[in-house]
Parts: C-alpha cells; sequence; structure tokens
C-alpha cells in the first residue's frame, strides 16, 4: 500500500526568492494492486506528485509511505520502482534487449538470467523480434512497449506511468491502453498513471484522483467521479461535451423551492432540494448535456431559442439560448428530431439528473 | 566533487593572474624585478605616451573595420548559402572552402599573407603584377598599407566560424514562412529584410559583441604579421601592451595598457550577459538527492 | 524560371568573386611549395627537411621528426587533461545543483569572453615564481586555463541537450546518480566530446606563441613554436618555397583530420541563440 500524508511540494527561485507551491498538501491512498490515475490540467501537480512517489525530488513536507515505511529519503533506485515516461526514455546507446536488460543489471542479477528474463518479458509484449535493433530504428508504439518492458522487468512493487501514450495516435491508444490494464490485471503490480486525458483516466483505472492547482479535488471511482462530483471543478472538467453550468440562486416558492436564473426557472423536485442554509446564495445549476430532453411545452419546462445545429455522428448537438437569457446551454439530442437554428423549443431536466454548486462556498456539490 | 579541478585551475591562471595585473599596473616592475609601488604614475604616464592616440585609433579603425568586414560577408555567404542554394552541394562546397583558411594553423596563415604581400618580387602580388605589366618594381605592399592588410587577413580567418553560426539560425527557420511570404507577395529583398534579418538578430548581436572582445584584445596575428609596424602603423593597444611588457621589459607599464583592455572588454561582456537570457543558462538540477 | 536561374546565377557570380581569389591564393601558395623556384619545375627539394637537418640561406634548421614527436605529445596531452577536466565540469553546471552555482556560471561566461591573453603577463610572473618557466607542465597549464572556459560552454550545450527522461529513467532503473552519469548520459554526450577533443586538439596543434613567451629551449619547441620562430627572428630572409613546404607539411593532417570528423563540427552549437 502506499500512501501520502499532507505531501507538500515548493520551488524556490533562485533569483527573486519567490517560493511556488506545486503540490500543496496532497493525502493519498492507493492499495495494493489497485490502478489508479492523477488526472488533472497542466500544471496541476500530478507529475510532481508521481516524481516524488518516485524518489527523484523530494517532498518540502509531509510523508509518503510504502506499506507502512516512510520512504522520503530512500533512494529511487533502492525503492524497486519501475517508470515509463512520455517520450519513453529509451536509453539510444543501448540496443533492445540491453535497455529492457540494464535494470536487472543494475540490480547484479547474472548476466545469463538477466537476459532470460529480459526475452520472457519482451515477449509478453510481443516485441521478441525487436530486440537486436536500436531505440532510434523503432516505432513510437514499439518504443513504448520496450519502456513497458524495461519498467516491469524487475517485477516492480510499483509502477509509474508518466503520460505513457500521449505520444501515439489514436487508434493505437485504444489497443495499448487495453493491453496495459490486462497486463496490470495478470501481474497484479500496483500502478499510478499521470494523465490529462480524461477518457484514458475514466477507462483504464480503478480510482482517478483529479488535481487542480496542487490540491486533490476528488478521488473516487470513474462512476462517482462523473455522477456524483463533488464540486464545481470535477463537473466541469469531466465529461465531453462538457456540463452547462448556469449560474443564479435558490428562491422559496409556495413552499417549494425554484432555481431561477436569467431566463430559466427550473422547480426542483421534491426529493431534491438543498438544506436552508444555502437559500438565496449564488448557485450554479450543473447539467450534463446528455440529461437534458427536448419535448412539448408544458409545466417546469424552459423554452430556449436554437442557435445552432452540430452533426456529431451518432447524434446531434443544440446550442440553444433561454428565450430570456444570453447563456449558451449544449443539448445532445437523437439525429430522429429534426431541429433548425432559430426554432423555438422548450427543454425539460431530468429530475434526478442535475448538480448544484454553491459558489460562495468553493463551488461545493450542496446535493449529493 | 565534478568541478574541483576546473576551480582550481582557474584559480591559479585566471583569478590570481587578474589580481596580479592589477597590482602590476600599479608598480614599475622591469627587468630587475624588483617592484615598487608607484601609485598611478603609469597610468599618468599612458595619458603623456606620444603614440597613445595613434594606437587607440588603430586599435578602433582595426576593430570597427573588421567587424563590419566580418559581418557582411559572413552574412553574404550565410544568406547566399543557406538561403538561395538551400540544402545545393555547391551550398556545401563554398562553406567548406571558407572554413580552410581557420583550418590553417595561426602561423601558417600568418605566412601565407606575407607571402601575397611580399615586397620582394617573389611575392605573390609583385609576380602577378609584374607578369600583367600592372606594376614595374616590386611594391612593398606591407609597408605601405599595414592596416587594410591586417584587416583584410582577420577578416578572411574569422568569417567561416560566424556563417556556421548564422547558417545554423537561418536553418531553423521554416520553409512554410518563405512560402507564405511569397504568396503575400514579397520579393526576394523584402523576404531578406522582413524575415532572415529579424530572426538574425540575436546571433548578429552575439557575434558583434564577441568578436568585438576578440579583435580588441588579441595581437597573435598582427604580431605574426607585421608586428606592429611600420612604426606603429599597425600596433593596437593589446599588441602595445605586450611590446612593452616583453620586448621593452617595462612589466607594470604594460601591465597597466592591458588593465586598458581588459575593461573595455569586461564593458561588452556586461552588455553581452544582459541582453542574454542568462537565467534559461542556469538551470536547476530535476532531480533531488 | 528563367528568372529564377538569372537569381541563382547572381547569387554563383557572388559567391564565386568572393571565394576564388582566396582559393586561388591557397592553391598559389602550396603550389610553390612543390616546385623549384629557380627552374620553375616540379620538384619535391623543399621538402629535404623530412630527411634530416638542413641549411638554408646560412640558417642551420634542426630535424623535424623529434619536434614532430613533440607537437603529438603536447596535443594529445592537452586533450586527455581538457576532456577529463571540462566534461565533468560541465555535466556539475548543466544538471547538478550546488552552492553558487549561479555565480559560477556568471563567472564562467565573464572568463569565456575574457580575452585571458591580457593577462599574460602576469600569467608568466607567476609562472616565474612556481619554477614552471621552460617547463611542458607551467605551458601546459596555462594553455589549458586559456581555452578550458570555451569548451566547458560548448560541452554544457551538449549535456543540455540531453532529456531529463534519460536520466530519471536510469535512476528508477537502479542507478546512483554518479552511476547514471556514466552508463547514460556519458554516452549520449559521446558527440560533444569528439567536439571539443577535436577543438583542444586543433588549439593546441596550432599553438605557437605560449611557446615563443614560455619555452626557451629548442628541443622543447613544437612545430608551431618552430614556424613562428622562422618567421620572426630578424633578418631572416624567407625562402618561401621551404616555408610553404614546412606550412604544407604541417597544415595537412589537419585538413584530413578534418574532412573525417566533419559532422561532429556541424553539431556544435556555439550558442547564438538566445538564452542557449
Amino acid at each position: 500500500m502506499i500512501q501520502l500524508k499532507g505531501v507538500v511540494k515548493e520551488y524556490g527561485n533562485a533569483k527573486n526568492k519567490e517560493v511556488t507551491r506545486a503540490v500543496d498538501g496532497i493525502d493519498l491512498e492507493i492499495n495494493q494492486g489497485e490502478f489508479i490515475a492523477l488526472l488533472g490540467p497542466s500544471g496541476c501537480g500530478k507529475t510532481t506528485t508521481l516524481m516524488m512517489i518516485a524518489g527523484l525530488l523530494k517532498a518540502t513536507k509531509g510523508e509518503i509511505l510504502f506499506d507502512g515505511k516512510v520512504v522520503n529519503q530512500m533512494e529511487p533506485k533502492d525503492r524497486n520502482i519501475g517508470m515509463v515516461f512520455q517520450s519513453y526514455a529509451l536509453y539510444p546507446h543501448l540496443k533492445v534487449i540491453d535497455n529492457i536488460a540494464f535494470p536487472l543489471r543494475e540490480k547484479k542479477v547474472p548476466k545469463a538470467e538477466a537476459y532470460e528474463k529480459a526475452k520472457n518479458i519482451a515477449k509478453k509484449l510481443q516485441i521478441e523480434n525487436l530486440l537486436n535493433r536500436k531505440p532510434a530504428q523503432l516505432s513510437g508504439g514499439q518504443q513504448q512497449r520496450v519502456a513497458m518492458a524495461r519498467a516491469l522487468v524487475k517485477e516492480p512493487q510499483i509502477l509509474l506511468l508518466d503520460e505513457p501514450m500521449s505520444n501515439l495516435d489514436a487508434r493505437l491508444k485504444l489497443d495499448l491502453r487495453d493491453e496495459i490494464r490486462k497486463l496490470q490485471r495478470e501481474i497484479g503490480v500496483t500502478t499510478i498513471i499521470v494523465t490529462h486525458d480524461q477518457e484514458e483516466a475514466l477507462a483504464i483505472s480503478d480510482r482517478v484522483a483529479v488535481l487542480d492547482a496542487g490540491k486533490i479535488q476528488q478521488y473516487d471511482t470513474p462512476y462517482n467521479l462523473y455522477h456524483k462530483p463533488k464540486n464545481l471543478f470535477i463537473a466541469n472538467f469531466l465529461g465531453t461535451p462538457p456540463m452547462n453550468i448556469v449560474e443564479g440562486h435558490v428562491e422559496e416558492q409556495d413552499g417549494r423551492q425554484v432555481f431561477a436564473a436569467e431566463g430559466v426557472r427550473y422547480m426542483l423536485p421534491q426529493n431534491r432540494e438543498v438544506a436552508k442554509e444555502h437559500i438565496g446564495c449564488r448557485v450554479a445549476i450543473g447539467l450534463r448535456p446528455n440529461d437534458i430532453r427536448i419535448c412539448e411545452s408544458t409545466e417546469n419546462t424552459i423554452p430556449v431559442r436554437i442557435e445552432l445545429v452540430e452533426q456529431l455522428g451518432a447524434e446531434q448537438l443544440i446550442k440553444a439560448k433561454p428565450l430570456a437569457g444570453d447563456h449558451i446551454i449544449r443539448i445532445v439530442a437523437e439525429n430522429e428530431m429534426k431541429l433548425k437554428a432559430g426554432e423555438t423549443v422548450s427543454i425539460r431536466i431530468l429530475e434526478n439528473k442535475f448538480h448544484l454548486f454553491n459558489l460562495e462556498r468553493n463551488g461545493i456539490n450542496i446535493l449529493s | 566533487m565534478f568541478i574541483l579541478p576546473f576551480a582550481l585551475l582557474t584559480l591559479t591562471f585566471f583569478i590570481l593572474p587578474a589580481i596580479a595585473t592589477v597590482w602590476m599596473s600599479f608598480t614599475d616592475l622591469d627587468v630587475k624585478m624588483k617592484p615598487n609601488f608607484i601609485g598611478l604614475e603609469n597610468y599618468i604616464r599612458i595619458f603623456q605616451d606620444y603614440s597613445l592616440g595613434e594606437i587607440l585609433q588603430n586599435t578602433i579603425v582595426y576593430a570597427v573595420a573588421s567587424l563590419g568586414f566580418v559581418l557582411l560577408l559572413s552574412l553574404i555567404i550565410a544568406i547566399s548559402t543557406q538561403y538561395f542554394m538551400k540544402g545545393k552541394t555547391v551550398a556545401t562546397g563554398y562553406r567548406v572552402l571558407w572554413l580552410i583558411p581557420s583550418l590553417f594553423p595561426s602561423v601558417v596563415f600568418a605566412i601565407f599573407w606575407k607571402y601575397i604581400f611580399d615586397p620582394t618580387e617573389n611575392g605573390f602580388l609583385n609576380k602577378i603584377g609584374m607578369h600583367l605589366g600592372a606594376v614595374d618594381e616590386p611594391v612593398s605592399w606591407i609597408t605601405r598599407y599595414a592596416m587594410p592588410i591586417v584587416i583584410l587577413g582577420t577578416v578572411v580567418g574569422s568569417v567561416s566560424s560566424n556563417v556556421i553560426l548564422l547558417s545554423s539560425s537561418i536553418n531553423s527557420i521554416p520553409e512554410d514562412l518563405y512560402k507564405a511570404a511569397r504568396v503575400d507577395g514579397a520579393g526576394e529583398k523584402s523576404i531578406i529584410l522582413k524575415i532572415i534579418l529579424p530572426t538574425l538578430r540575436w546571433p548578429l548581436m552575439y557575434i558583434t559583441i564577441t568578436t568585438l572582445i576578440g579583435f580588441v584584445s588579441s595581437y597573435f596575428f598582427i604580431m605574426l604579421l607585421t608586428d606592429g609596424g611600420p612604426m606603429h602603423d599597425s600596433t593596437t593597444l593589446a599588441l602595445y601592451s605586450y611590446q612593452q611588457a616583453f620586448q621593452l621589459k617595462y612589466y607594470g607599464y604594460g601591465a597597466a595598457i592591458s588593465m586598458f583592455v581588459v575593461v573595455i572588454a569586461l564593458a561588452l561582456t556586461l552588455v553581452l550577459l544582459r541582453l542574454f537570457d542568462f537565467d534559461a543558462l542556469v538551470q536547476p538540477s530535476r532531480i533531488e538527492e | 524560371m528563367s528568372k529564377k536561374i538569372l537569381k541563382l546565377l547572381v547569387v554563383h557570380t557572388y559567391m564565386a568573386m568572393l571565394t576564388v581569389p582566396i582559393l586561388f591564393m591557397i592553391v598559389w601558395y602550396f603550389m610553390t611549395a612543390t616546385f623549384n623556384s629557380y627552374t620553375g619545375s616540379f620538384s619535391l627539394d623543399n621538402f629535404a627537411f623530412m630527411f634530416g637537418p638542413i641549411e638554408s640561406m646560412g640558417i642551420k634548421l634542426p630535424a623535424i621528426w623529434p619536434i614532430v614527436l613533440n607537437t603529438l605529445v603536447y596535443s594529445f596531452t592537452i586533450v586527455m587533461i581538457e576532456v577529463l577536466i571540462s566534461v565533468p565540469a560541465a555535466y556539475a553546471f548543466s544538471r547538478l545543483d550546488f552552492k553558487g552555482k549561479r555565480n559560477a556560471m556568471k563567472f564562467l561566461f565573464i572568463m569565456r569572453s575574457f580575452p585571458g591573453v591580457t593577462l599574460i603577463i602576469a600569467t608568466f610572473f607567476i609562472l616565474v615564481k612556481m619554477n614552471l618557466v621552460d617547463t611542458y607542465l607551467g605551458i601546459i597549464l596555462v594553455a589549458i586555463t586559456g581555452s578550458l572556459p570555451g569548451h566547458v560552454y560548448i560541452m554544457k550545450g551538449f549535456f543540455d541537450e540531453v532529456p531529463w527522461d534519460l536520466e530519471w529513467a536510469a535512476m528508477t532503473d537502479g542507478c546512483s546518480r554518479f552511476r547514471a552519469f556514466r552508463k547514460v548520459i556519458l554516452p549520449a554526450v559521446k558527440p560533444g566530446i569528439g567536439a571539443i577533443a577535436i577543438f583542444s586538439f586543433l588549439g593546441a596543434y596550432g599553438e605557437w606563441f605560449l611557446f615563443k613567451l614560455l619555452i626557451f629551449s629548442d628541443t622543447r619547441l613544437i612545430i608551431g613554436g618552430y614556424i613562428a620562430k622562422l618567421i620572426t627572428e630578424e633578418n631572416v630572409i624567407v625562402d618561401y618555397g621551404l616555408i610553404s613546404a614546412l606550412g604544407l607539411f604541417y597544415t595537412l593532417p589537419v585538413i584530413l583530420f578534418y574532412i573525417f570528423s566533419q559532422k561532429i563540427f556541424m553539431k556544435v552549437n556555439i550558442g547564438g541563440s538566445k538564452g542557449v
């Protein structure tokens, strides 16, 4: 098990003595054999966190524990980790087989045994026909496999993947993703992947830690991240097309709660009302484009004018504006619906599929 | 420690001499090797030195004229080979030809010029000139045109390294930029003026300052070719300090003169430091131990 | 299309006008080495110096081969020491954190563009005080200090180019920092080591000034110093046939050497673009 307790990383600037915090107090627990992802926009501190786990960077504050033992001062070479880098970082002067055997040779494993193991892992990754080439003669996908083999050959306790697939084309990415997942299950090695690709993170890992501004915003299963976002950042960050966010407030009307914004009035269902303290606060409603239906004008619907219709292939994306408002609402609709720009329609919000975030309290989700 | 040997060497043969030079410039150290502290006397003497005006003028003419020609030639060669003849074998050919002078050991290079401008009928120019009937008797070129000859030699010898530098910068301009410019109706002249030259701003600035420092402070080539003569016609400040110290053995006075050169070079270096993004040069380690 | 040809023609004319005279003079100059200056016919008389001490116009020239040996010993010693010192120093400047790195770097920069020759008067005295005048040790130390800053700077450029990923990978693969330097970083900067080796060889091979100043015994001369002595000594009427034969003998190895190592040359980033 890997634990991070209140880990902080600060960088000093030699010139003006300014200190910037790349990682600002991270708590994280990763169970044996688990596959987790660190996900976030660039500059959120995810790679820095990975580097600290690897031991290449030292935490300014806080503790990192492997199986209950503090490893803050342990050298990277003693941590028994395998790592795959974004650029693959294959040693250009060594042949593929020597690259793969390198970690074992550094561990003073006898030559014959090291090369035997290297060949076995190469077979598993289907690169046994490349063993005598130099890295420069390989394609991106092949290099990626060699890097995986090199990371796994010493049977590490932890596997660290730093954006391992960001340099591959889309199709290859999908194949490799499945393969990595399968391999990880088979070997059972605890794995941490750093990525900025949310689809990849959600698809591949057991749990995902979403980072922003050096802090973990939510650490949860992919399902919960999508369906039960803890705050506005998570809601906004995950999902394509992105969630609609409309700012307004919740008010009481005839004993019922109503979300009101410019051109939008929506009466909340009784089983999803908010606590009294949030009434009158600045609140945003979050609506996934898939969770809005276009319908006849009835009670509790919102009239909108269609601005633009985009074909997505399997469905169509509607961009509409409330009749009395100026914010765009994106709606995913079936292709069968014949819709035109300029038309006025009504939309209905699915009763248990909306979220409310209190903007006065850091955008926390007040319905979950 | 990785830099210990480097630090030690630097200390003994750079910092120590630097301090010693300053100290010597305040003494009357000469062939008797018994230095006495004489304060500013050497510096006062510099300003009373009747040849100083001429030498300063020589230094400026030498440095500025050489720099001008070097820049012009390097630009012409770099742009021709890297833009007009880009990728052609003949371009590489020209560049390699220009590299030959800089590959010559400096003594051989100096003798080469001596031979070209030799005052007897054995000299290249005289031989050719007499053969063609352009001159009737051998001309003593070096006596007559000492400074221009020194400048010519210097320029030919220092063009190639700058051409390499400029070429790699021109090479980094994406081909699409030229295409876009042509589509926008730009002629060759405006491509050179508006695309290539702006790209070369930094390398040119760098070349200007480093070559200036080189020309102001070095005297090897002049020493071999003319030894500053005739009289002081091709003596520059740096050469003068050498002559005072090692030929006339006025070590203290020589040191004082070389302080002038040092100050000029230091000022130029500081300009260079300011212009450059020094912080990009000093990167912290990205592994923490 | 014809406009394009015309343009190329103009460019070629320009280039040829600039290049051909110099090329012609160089060729002519070396041709004098292989002709007898009196009869004008082809001869190798001028190369007699290769076969023993000769006398030319009343001056006795010592045998060349011991001097060639000196030159080689001197040059290769310098190359070795310089590589051994500048590679670790450049590595430290490029990739390690140490106290005062910023200032050391600034100092290196100043040193690099600083004319070491202006300090030669004082250096001479320090050598006198250390009793190192007229010794190889003394001249080697001075020569190396002079060229080291530039080479450290070039080498640093090569180290800067090595991706950090590579060093990180080595560290997680079980290397210590030093072992990563040896097993992974050094192989990656081989072209750089080649480049500074060539530069320091050319520098040492072409040296003459320090020999004129710091070495008094003829038995310790190298070719550069030897030729310099021939041409700077007063009242020597120069026999160009002989001198250019010597020059050719001296230059040819460098040119050949250059042709074989040209690729490495071109890789060197001399540091022109901003922030290099």
